[in-house]
């Protein structure tokens, strides 16, 4: 905790130091939206956790992606057309919607469902992605709000599942082996992931029910984690890995939220008071929170058959009241879990960025490190890992010494997008790529043509190299233009082609001079061009040359000469004193003009 | 102001003449003026002249004439064609050695009109200048006589371009009708 005396010191040296405010950041958050694409809503027929796990398992088998469910008649994900096809009228599954779907018809009214439809509905009619297009509110940075746990006996989270028919005998031994830490939780985000949703509640017994949660701010955080997970799930596919979340939300008006402290009046550190106040409500009375939220995280695991739980308390505050605990922090997470502590109004951040801080948390519970850095606020401050369990390179650490120039990700800026450093943290192999490289006539490659694989998201550099009396015209299929070289960044199977073209060198001998033609009592000045064939173009078929003046940077034809004619040119009515500057280009029969020999002359 | 000069010089002519001629004329032009030979040459002028006795020895005359020809530009050496009309009137004096054979000199002021055309344009213009000129006449019958005379000229034009002479040395021989 010594991190959140740090960060109040910071906060209070900001608000007492006059004249001088502490660093913001500017972050450009907007990111593409692409979970949205072909976001999928399936109505089942049953809502028991048993029969959404057997709908959800069938979809997948058959091609869809699920990527959020509850125990609610609705799951959300990705399902082609021809997908849904096969799959209705089975397992339960009732019907498959990519459009907008009208609540009032709605069949089944309980919350969660209608939340489901609800954030189906934002998302494919445009809401989500307007609201995440337009300026967004920040607030400040998520600053060492990864944090670690102090050791925790496994033998108090096995007597927590003494009478849950929970068998943690083999986790225990693990997380003894671990000095505290609790493998088997959120080892990576691969495969079914269960996380709960704890709104807390005050009962006014030691602080005072200063704040009550509303159905709508229930909803609305449920809204933002739907959104958050569904986020998760689609970077997974996009890696080439299964993520699919099952949101357990534990509503305000269960009697087991509510505890006696007003959590919004404390300090982040002191957490303790209502976590544990909740977890023994739950019949979780044994051991700090730690183990008591592990506990409960593993029954979380058996009851939904996940792979991995964890929990986020979530802690009300409506506006009127402060939108941070007493210390400054407003969310954070235990790195590799086994909980996520938020708020309703995170700071400054808006209440439809609550997706990003709670996607930029649930990283950290699966291992993934910060990446931000602001000079003299803090961040990561170097490339190593900042855990020893999956000890990956935080090699996207905006920290100068790490690197200058990050690439956007949700553990950054809590950006829409993931780089292959968190990727790696939260258990993803970064999936190799292919590159082909191909060229036309007249050049090669370095790396010469042919297929290559590299990791996901490396960035290669293809340098064209051109045979004698070539050069690089330009890139085309998965690059464009003629820089070269040029730097590929492998998002996916790329394939790039140098086309090369041959040279039409300039004429040489290039004479411009003016002369007068006159007659007995008449002048005028002609400016006269001569040029030579250049003997570079001699394997060609040069049919002309045209003569472009350039006044300025307007280029303008003034004619054009036969390839078997004088190579001559007369402009007739020149100015006495005026400059000129002409340029001759030899053009071939495809016709293609060639390179440009200029001259100037007054 | 020109036309007034020469309608004067006519009349004053005519007023004190006792008897005059009319000499048709042909000459050999040779330009005095080096771009004019290096474009056109010289060439062959036509011409008329009259003439009025003013006194056993003395006479005025006015005459005209024409020079045409081609030529080429300096650069391109595409056509150029050049027009020459001189109008002249001066004092002759002769010298009568016998009753048939007279030679004379005579002096007189010159008015060219010039005019040029070619792919460059067309240019008009026009000049004032002198001549002088010496000659034999022989009178070959009481109406008719031969003319040969060799006269120099001297005209400069001002045009677009350029100020040139063209006058040069003129070289004829003419038939003489008296009256």
């Amino acid at each position: 905790m010594a991190v959140l005396v740090l960060v109040l010191s910071l906060a209070s040296f900001s608000l007492f130091s006059l004249g001088r405010s502490g660093p913001k950041r500017s972050i450009d958050i907007n990111a593409p939206l692409s979970w949205i694409r072909g976001y999928t809503l399936i109505m089942l027929k049953d809502s028991d956790i048993r029969s959404v796990n057997e709908a959800r398992d069938f979809i997948a088998g058959e091609g869809g992606t699920i990527a959020v469910v509850s125990e609610g008649h609705a799951m959300l994900g990705w399902v082609p057309p021809s997908v849904a096809d096969r799959i209705v009228g089975k397992h339960g599954i009732e019907s498959v919607h990519y459009k907008p779907v009208d609540t009032e018809t709605l069949e089944y009214g309980d919350d969660i469902t209608r939340t489901f439809v609800n954030v189906f509905n934002s998302a494919t009619a445009g809401e989500i992605e307007r609201l995440s297009r337009s300026p967004r509110k920040a607030g400040d940075p998520l600053i060492k709000d990864a944090l670690e746990h102090p050791f925790t006996d496994p033998r108090d989270i096995t007597a927590n599942l003494a009478d849950k028919r929970v068998d943690w005998g083999e986790d225990a031994a693990r997380t003894a082996a671990n000095q505290g830490i609790f493998p088997g939780y959120s080892d990576s985000m691969t495969g079914t992931i269960t996380y709960a949703l704890l709104f807390v509640e005050s009962n006014g017994a030691y602080d005072g029910d200063l704040y009550d949660w509303t159905p709508a701010a229930v909803d609305k955080v449920n809204s933002e984690c739907i959104t958050g997970a569904s986020w998760w799930s689609s970077k997974a596919a996009s890696y080439g890995k299964t993520a699919t979340f099952t949101i357990r939300p534990i509503v305000p008006t269960r009697t087991e939220m509510r505890q006696p402290y007003e959590p919004i009046l404390h300090k982040s550190d002191e957490d303790g008071l209502w976590i544990n106040k909740v977890m023994e409500n739950m019949g979780y009375s044994t051991g700090d929170q730690w183990a008591r939220v592990t506990a409960y995280n593993a029954w979380l695991k058996s009851y939904t058959n996940a792979q991995w739980a964890y929990t986020c308390f979530f802690c009300y505050n409506p506006p009127g009241a402060s939108s941070t605990f007493t210390d400054g922090y407003f969310a954070y997470a235990y790195l590799g879990g086994p909980y996520i502590q938020m708020l309703y109004r995170n700071d400054g951040w808006g209440l439809d960025a609550t997706r990003y801080i709670f996607s930029h948390e649930t990283g950290h519970i699966f291992w993934a490190c910060d990446e931000y850095f602001q000079a003299g606020y803090g961040g990561c401050e170097s490339c190593l890992p900042c855990s020893s369990f999956r000890p990956v390179t935080n090699g996207n650490c905006a920290h100068p010494s790490c690197n200058p120039n990050p690439v956007p990700c949700i553990m950054r800026n809590n950006e829409d997008a993931i780089c292959n450093f968190t990727a790696q943290m939260i258990g993803w192999d970064v999936p190799l790529q292919t590159l082909i490289i191909q060229t036309g006539t007249g050049g090669t490659t370095s790396p010469s043509p042919g297929a290559y694989t590299y990791d996901r998201g490396t960035s290669v550099i293809v340098t064209a190299v051109a045979d004698s009396r070539y050069r690089l015209k330009n890139w085309s299929g998965d690059a464009s233009g003629s820089a070269n070289p040029v730097t590929v960044t492998l998002t996916g199977d790329k394939t790039v082609k140098a086309n090369f073209e041959r040279i039409i060198y300039s004429p040489t001998n290039v004479v411009g001079e003016k002369v007068l033609n006159r007659t007995l009592g008449q002048a005028e000045r002609i400016n006269v061009l001569t040029w030579a064939a250049n003997a570079n173009n001699s394997d060609l078929t040069i049919v002309s040359y045209k003569i472009y003046r350039v006044n300025g940077s307007t280029r303008t034809e003034v004619g054009a000469v036969a390839a078997g004619a004088e190579l001559k040119f007369l402009v007739r009515k020149a100015g006495k004193d005026t400059q000129y500057t002409y340029e001759i280009v030899a053009v071939n029969n495809e016709p293609r003009e060639g390179d440009a020999a200029s001259v100037t002359f007054r | 102001m020109k036309r007034t000069l020469v309608l004067g010089l006519m009349m004053f002519l005519a007023a004190g003449a006792a008897f005059g001629s009319i000499m048709l004329k042909v000459s050999s032009f040779s330009p005095a003026d080096a771009d004019f030979k290096s474009i056109y040459g010289g060439g062959m002028t036509y011409g008329g002249e009259l003439s009025f006795a003013a006194g056993k020895s003395l006479e005025f005359w006015l005459g005209a004439s024409t020079f045409s020809k081609t030529g080429k530009t300096s650069y391109t050496l595409e056509e150029t064609k050049l027009s020459l009309i001189p109008i002249s009137a001066g004092m002759k004096l002769k010298i009568t050695l016998s009753k048939s054979i007279s030679p004379y000199i005579a002096v007189g002021a010159e008015y060219v009109l010039y005019k040029e055309s070619n792919a460059i344009g067309s240019v008009s213009a026009s000049g004032f200048g002198f001549i002088g000129k010496g000659g034999l006449f022989v009178q070959v019958a009481d109406f008719f006589g031969l003319d040969a005379h060799l006269a120099y000229s001297s005209c400069t034009i001002t045009s677009t371009d350029f100020k040139f002479d063209v006058g040069g040395l003129e070289f004829g021989a003419g038939l003489v009708f008296i009256f």
